[in-house]
């Protein structure tokens, strides 16, 4: 046997063991763990266990003057983002985008929609509730909320990462982000999107599906 | 319930001097939901029940919700209005019950941070006005329940 046999047998060896360890690859991709999304914020380590930041208790009114907590949120999924009603920019492109999301949603009972008021001295309760029955959506499934504006301030700038100032300068006197945020079941963070892009409201609708999936196993989709 | 006269056919120009302070309240720029809490909120302490039925019927029209209607007399106690409400009903609980009470320089100041000077004087006379209705439906028994709303 000479040395170029040698070779050609031990690269045959070689290639049936890149095959095996392929195969054992590709076995484990197929078996792996659902996708799972990431989780938004800083997290702590507390023994053996991770600790996500989650969103903070709140209470707000909405449109039908009932006190929307947190704990309206418990065990949902919801999407949040931060509008005003007499906003002349990205609002209105914002709500059309909402919309599309919660047409898709609205029969699962396990999504919630939350959008804030940013200009509560304007945005009084009967003008949100004006506005949710033009929209024609469900109002236990989507509440408009307003409250104290610095509550309403810290709240996105603190606990979720929308930010959401006063700009005497901007049109309307606001300017403010345009994200819908998305959060589990846990009150965390778990995707945050350009709110007025409908490539990326399409990618939430599509996360949405991932996560309805970690967080309601048992809900067909 | 039977009225005792009719002022307004008595004495049609005592009625067009009130309307007439009415069209300057009206024109002053006073948000309208703002304008019927007020009136409603004044008839609610007045005890003016024709009041009462109209400017519920004008603030439901115009858009206002149940709840807010419901809660008014309580609306210290609740979430449910604005900042600028919240001025608007304290200032006319304070000049509504005005020989119970001083019209206090902390109140005033208060009230001013959401009204400016010409804003004073539209809510102020708009809280003289519906006084005004509330004392004169109270006192000539105008019968409640008749009133139909105009449009909006």
């Amino acid at each position: 046997m000479n040395v170029n046999t040698l070779i050609q047998k031990k690269i045959v060896r070689m290639k049936k063991l890149f095959i095996l360890l392929m195969s054992l690859f590709l076995l484990a991709a197929c078996t792996r763990q659902p996708e799972k999304l990431p989780v938004f914020g800083k997290t702590t380590i507390v023994g053996n266990e991770t600790l996500h930041s989650t969103i903070r208790p709140f209470s707000f009114v909405n449109q039908d003057s009932l006190t929307i907590t947190e704990k309206t949120f418990d065990g949902k999924i919801y999407v949040t983002d931060f509008i005003f009603l007499s906003c002349q920019g990205i609002c209105p492109v914002m709500t059309h985008q909402l919309k599309r999301v919660y047409d898709l949603y609205a029969s699962n009972p396990n999504v919630y929609f939350l959008s804030h008021s940013i200009d509560p001295a304007n945005d009084t309760i009967p003008r949100l509730k004006a506005y949710a029955d033009e929209l024609g959506i469900d109002h236990s499934k989507w509440s408009f909320v307003t409250g104290d504006k610095d509550s309403i301030f810290s709240m996105a700038s603190d606990s979720y990462f929308a930010t959401a100032f006063a700009d005497s300068t901007a049109p309307g006197g606001f300017i403010h982000s345009g994200v819908f945020l998305l959060i589990d079941t846990d009150r965390q963070i778990r995707g945050a999107y350009d709110g007025t892009n409908p490539d990326e409201v399409d990618r939430l609708m599509a996360d949405m599906k991932i996560l309805i999936a970690e967080d309601f196993p048992n809900w067909k989709q | 319930m039977k009225a005792r006269l009719n002022y307004a056919e008595v004495a049609p120009k005592a009625l067009k001097a009130m309307l007439e302070l009415e069209n300057y309240v009206h024109g002053s720029g006073l948000e309208r939901p703002l304008y019927e809490l007020v009136k409603t909120r004044a008839s609610q302490i007045n005890g003016c029940a024709y009041c009462l039925d109209m400017h519920t019927k004008d603030a439901r029209k115009g858009g206002e919700t149940e709840q807010r209607l419901y809660a008014l007399s309580a609306w210290q106690e609740t979430p449910f209005y604005t900042e600028r409400e919240r001025a608007a009903l304290a200032w006319t609980e304070a000049l509504t019950l005005i020989s119970e009470e001083e019209v206090s320089d902390a109140l005033y100041e208060a009230t001013r941070k959401q009204f400016n000077e010409t804003e004073m004087v539209a809510l102020t006379m708009a809280i003289v006005a519906i006084n005004g209705w509330n004392r004169l439906a109270i006192s000539f028994r105008t019968p409640p329940g008749s009133y139909q709303p105009q449009g909006h």
